[in-house]
């Protein structure tokens, strides 16, 4: 896995008010921001592969992504709303789809960890605080460690330790891949010096394609 | 001006319903427009079946163990078409976001009392013509006493009020067990007016206290045989204990009480008549009630785990549990059916109710909207084919 290259091309959202998209992501960090509604969080579900596109492609090291599903993985800004799954079974089964990505236990264990979630991984997500359900999807994502890693405002909701294991681990990791971060407040990223894609300074564009921030 | 708490479970009742029945109204009203007689019939037979258990409650010469069937048939009617209409009837899904507002116990409890006796709907039919005919004050109170306790019965068990319900249940077994005595006509009316009043002091005790029970620890040991399993099938199993765990045992309950019917039904034809072709009617229960299990299980897991939907593993994992569960469960039912058939029905029987269900499951699959009430209307007209009725 060396630099992968995420590409949007002629990119329609079904959902928000983009214009369409030409994209390009290279391996680093790169923060979306933008005002609500605006559709931060329906470009990381269209790159999921939860939210077709209306129109447009989307490939990674030019393979289309929706045959690479494998290689996204998804931090979703709230978690599932299943309240009696215990939190390592629900941490344990979104590792699992990542076989060829996924990290050794020991280094999942460390996550965990890092993220002080020890105490809770037995206890149901509903009994977990929306921080510490937060975390736990987080330490997911980061022990799944695909190519393409997307956070959607993941520093919402957590406390500061957290937060600053957060940033640490991405900036440990982001050389090798695409890490796509939705947030409303980039001055919380700002260490991991990743690129800033305002969406709303796309919004006028709205004839034709716009060629965007990209790691290239 | 701003609307009442009442007003707004009506609406939620009205809308949920609505929902509910999308489809199933266009079923009925196929019935009712290629098949008007058959349809009535099925009406008929529904109420008179009722009436006919009900007399038996009412009646001087019923032995104990009648009534508490009777009661006990009454109470399981009742509560698994409450179950199946809980969302609409006590909006489980918003109770907590109202927990926290102000809305008094009295309100609740007059709310939920309304729509569930709504929901009763049909059931009300059947207490009434028996009511109406037998004349008796002594029956109308047997009969008005039955459908209060048993109604509060099931609105504390869909609750969740365990230790309430149980109190309430008991009092409904000793309505039941008791007999009406005509030379103590004060007594008998005193009785059964005290028993209703305690049960619904015991079910408004649980809309003002909670009484917790411990529950049993239950988790699922990390590494164990059923984590793998449960991670093997992209947690399906464990969706289906804890989500669609009610809806598939109504499903399953259905099937059995169709079943049930039919071997009723086998053991009181005189010997030598030809019994009831079982395969035939559990074959199209067993058709109707699971066909659309598998797009509602995979559904569930989709809708559920949303950021792992695009995830190629996540669907192929659920594929296997999902398809194999459900036509396991539609096997075993045939199998089942076909052990007491005993060679009735026509052979084609089994492969025709086979090919619907799978009919069925590949339309609910596809979103097919038109199988939910062309799916009945199918297996009716089969049934009565194969029945031998047409």
């Amino acid at each position: 896995m060396n630099n992968p290259l995420l590409c949007l091309r002629q990119l329609v959202l079904s959902r928000g008010a983009l214009p369409e998209l030409t994209l390009d992501f290279a391996a680093g960090v790169h923060l979306i921001v933008g005002p609500n509604g605006i559709g931060k969080t329906s470009l990381l579900n269209c790159i999921a592969g939860t939210l077709p596109p209306r129109s447009g492609t989307l490939t990674l090291d030019d393979q289309p992504l929706k045959t690479r599903s494998a290689a996204v993985v998804l931090a979703p800004n709230m978690p599932p709303d299943i309240s009696w799954i215990r939190a390592r079974l629900l941490f344990d089964f979104v590792v699992s789809l990542y076989p060829a990505s996924r990290v050794a236990p020991d280094e999942a264990e460390s996550i965990l960890v890092a993220l002080n979630l020890p105490p809770n991984v037995d206890a149901p997500l509903g009994t977990l605080s929306a921080g510490t359900a937060r975390k736990l999807m987080l330490a997911a994502a980061l022990a799944a460690r695909p190519p393409v890693m997307l956070f959607d405002e993941p520093t919402n909701e957590i406390d500061a330790a957290a937060s600053d294991a957060f940033r640490t681990m991405i900036a440990a990791i982001a050389p090798r891949h695409v890490v796509l971060i939705t947030t409303h407040h980039a001055s919380d990223l700002a260490s991991l010096g990743g690129q800033v894609l305002d969406l709303a300074a796309l919004q006028p564009a709205l004839m034709g394609s716009k060629r965007g921030v990209g790691g290239r | 001006m701003a609307p009442t708490y009442h007003q707004l479970r009506r609406l939620h009742f009205r809308l949920t319903l609505k929902a509910w029945l999308q489809g199933l109204d266009k079923a009925l009203l196929a019935y009712a427009g290629v098949l008007p007689i058959g349809f009535l019939a099925v009406l008929a037979v529904f109420v008179l079946v009722q009436a006919e258990a009900l007399k038996l409650l009412v009646s001087p010469e019923s032995k104990a163990a009648v009534r508490i069937a009777v009661v006990a048939g009454w109470q399981g009617a009742t509560f698994v078409l409450l179950r199946a209409l809980r969302e609409a009837v006590l909006m489980p899904k918003a109770r907590v976001f109202f927990a926290t507002l102000p809305v008094s116990p009295a309100s609740e409890l007059r709310s939920d009392l309304l729509f569930a006796i709504q929901g009763y709907s049909l059931l009300w039919a059947p207490l009434a013509w028996v009511a109406f005919t037998a004349q008796s004050h002594q029956a109308q109170l047997t009969l008005a006493s039955l459908a209060a306790v048993s109604l509060f019965a099931n609105l504390a068990l869909l609750r969740g009020k365990a230790l309430n319900a149980a109190i309430i249940l008991a009092l409904l077994f000793v309505l039941s067990s008791t007999r009406a005595e005509t030379r103590q006509v004060l007594a008998f009316a005193t009785s059964r007016l005290a028993i209703a009043a305690l049960a619904a002091f015991a079910l408004w005790l649980s809309y003002l206290v909670d009484f917790p029970l411990p529950r049993a620890r239950r988790s699922l040991r990390a590494g164990g045989l059923a984590y793998q399993a449960a991670l093997a099938s992209g947690l399906a199993l464990p969706f289906l204990a804890h989500e669609l765990r009610s809806n598939v045992a109504v499903r399953l309950g259905f099937i059995a009480c169709t079943l049930g019917a039919c071997l009723l039904l086998a053991s009181q034809r005189a010997e030598g008549v030809a019994g009831t072709r079982v395969l035939v009617f559990v074959g199209a229960a067993a058709a109707v009630a699971l066909y659309p299990l598998p797009a509602l299980w995979r559904n569930t897991l989709l809708s559920k785990l949303p950021f792992l939907a695009g995830q190629a593993a996540f669907v192929q994992r659920i594929r296997l549990p999902v398809y194999g569960i459900s036509i396991l469960l539609f096997g075993a039912a045939l199998a089942v059916a076909w052990h007491f058939d005993a060679g009735e029905s026509h052979p084609a029987t089994a492969v025709t109710f086979s090919t619907m269900f799978a009919g069925g499951v590949i339309a609910a699959r596809l979103g097919w909207q038109i199988a939910s009430w062309l799916m009945p209307l199918l297996n009716f007209v089969a049934v009565l084919i194969l029945g031998g009725m047409l």
